[in-house]
């Protein structure tokens, strides 16, 4: 063994080393900017990725029912909960007049927010060692997207773009501790930061940080984005509040949010690539980028 | 035909497979147990050092790493260094002190896995001071550096017949 440290076999796997280093480096160096490599393999892989993607869709189409009666028995005993649940709902008629009023409301925030221009995309790669739900779609800056884009459902929020390919990106979620996004609850217009948190991130859920001792918000409510800062529109539904609990220094109050997206089975989802009131802040991001 | 073509082509039908396991880790929903993926290139690698010897198996390592970096939730870059450390490692060990057999595979994947986990564990999420980490560390990093050592051992079986046949072409040859 003590040999090999003189062979020549060893400087070129030194200088390798070296290599892969510097790469890594690089990496680091330009943020969220992919090195020359790594777009060229997103160009190689990601239509490998979307031929598997759509297989494994229509396998688990097909064969679904059957290696899931267990979960689709408990599925079925969940949902006849829910139907008597919601026999009792329509017998209180004026209960569920004020939950039509709500969801009137956030209509209306999607229908006030014409301004979007949307690039459809398909989730092609969850990665192994993702730790909350982040994943990999088929769009880049070839159609136009760049840096912290919101990507969406049609439920609501899922994440932002957190690194850009030329014809793939990867995307944060918001169940991720490193996101940070403005949120405000509709029914209190007490505003917070969404984030992810360890133990929460793991149910699913994410937290609304923050929040005044004062607040008012209560289970049920809905949160949307704030827009402060320009990075994401304003009115993109989050999700709803499960619990108000103190944070553990006493000073604020945080909010247990369930998004409102199903984000670990996200397939299809949406990047807004642009709206009205994407600033400065957002535009010097994305310049930022380019120049990386 | 050559010797030389014989290693070329072995070498390009490891990468092809690579490329193979590599689109099979990261497809959406697929070996899904309690949320937990296995990394199949990373087992391939670590089964290709161990007959391959510490040279080409570093290179081996080194390909697999950046064939993960593409869809990794880290910096591009970060498998392939720590691959091609740990993959010329198993080879010198196996080419002077370990034997090349199932329970090492499995031993030296779940090792390699848990280097690489635990240093992006450490720079991602402990340096940082998230609230409870070490939940995040046994219910996901753990999970996924075991499923992945229990994936290296079919990977061993399958390498170490291809590697056989290609002896076996080589020595013909001679």
């Amino acid at each position: 063994m003590k040999d090999f440290f003189k062979t020549n076999r060893f400087r070129v796997l030194l200088v390798v080393g070296a290599l892969l280093f510097s790469f890594l480096l690089r990496a680091i160096y330009t943020g969220g900017l992919m090195p020359f490599l790594s777009s060229a393999g997103g160009l190689l892989m990601v239509p490998l990725q979307s031929v598997s993607a759509a297989a494994g869709g229509f396998l688990e189409e097909r064969l679904g029912p059957f290696l899931h009666a267990g979960e689709l028995y408990e599925e079925n005993q969940a949902l006849r909960a829910e139907i008597q649940e919601l026999q009792e709902q329509l017998i209180d008629y004026e209960s569920a007049k004020m939950e039509n009023e709500q969801f009137r409301e956030l209509l209306e925030i999607k229908e006030r927010n014409s301004d979007f221009i949307f690039e459809p995309a398909t989730v092609v790669s969850r990665s192994p060692d993702d730790r909350f739900g982040s994943f990999t779609i088929d769009v880049g800056s070839y159609q136009g997207v760049t840096l912290r884009c919101p990507v969406i459902t049609s439920d609501g929020l899922v994440g932002i773009v957190s690194e850009v390919g030329y014809s793939y990106s990867k995307v944060q979620t918001i169940l991720d501790t490193a996101v940070n996004i403005g949120g405000v609850d509709i029914h209190t217009l007490d505003t917070g930061i969404i984030t992810g948190s360890i133990p929460l991130s793991l149910e699913g859920n994410c937290q609304l940080g923050f929040l005044p001792r004062e607040s008012g918000a209560t289970p049920g409510d809905i949160i949307v984005t704030s827009g402060t800062g320009g990075l994401l529109p304003k009115g993109l539904v989050i999700g709803e509040i499960l619990s108000v609990e103190t944070e553990a220094s006493g000073l604020s109050l945080y909010a247990v949010v369930k998004p409102a997206a199903d984000i670990q089975g996200a397939k299809q989802v949406f990047v807004i690539t642009d709206f009205s009131g994407k600033d400065e802040a957002a535009q010097a991001l994305d310049g930022a980028q380019e120049e990386g | 035909m050559p010797k030389t073509r014989y290693k070329v082509l072995k070498y390009l039908l490891y990468f092809l497979g690579g490329v193979f396991l590599c689109v099979l880790q990261n497809t959406p929903g697929l070996f899904v147990i309690a949320g937990v993926k296995p990394m199949l290139v990373a087992a391939l690698a670590v089964a290709a050092a161990m007959f391959e010897g510490e040279f080409a198996g570093a290179l081996c390592g080194a390909a697999g790493g950046l064939l993960c970096d593409i869809f990794s939730y880290y910096r591009f870059g970060f498998y392939a260094l720590i691959f091609f450390l740990c993959c010329c490692a198993v080879g010198l060990l196996v080419q002077n002190y370990m034997r090349p057999v199932a329970t090492n595979c499995f031993l030296f994947t779940f090792l390699t896995m848990l280097f690489a986990q635990s240093v992006a564990f450490f720079f991602t999420v402990l340096i940082r001071g998230y609230e409870s980490p070490g939940l995040l560390f046994t219910a996901q990093v753990l999970p996924l550096c075991l499923y992945t050592a229990a994936a290296a051992v079919p990977a061993f079986y399958g390498v170490r017949r291809f590697h056989l046949f290609f002896q076996q072409l080589l020595e013909a040859q001679e």
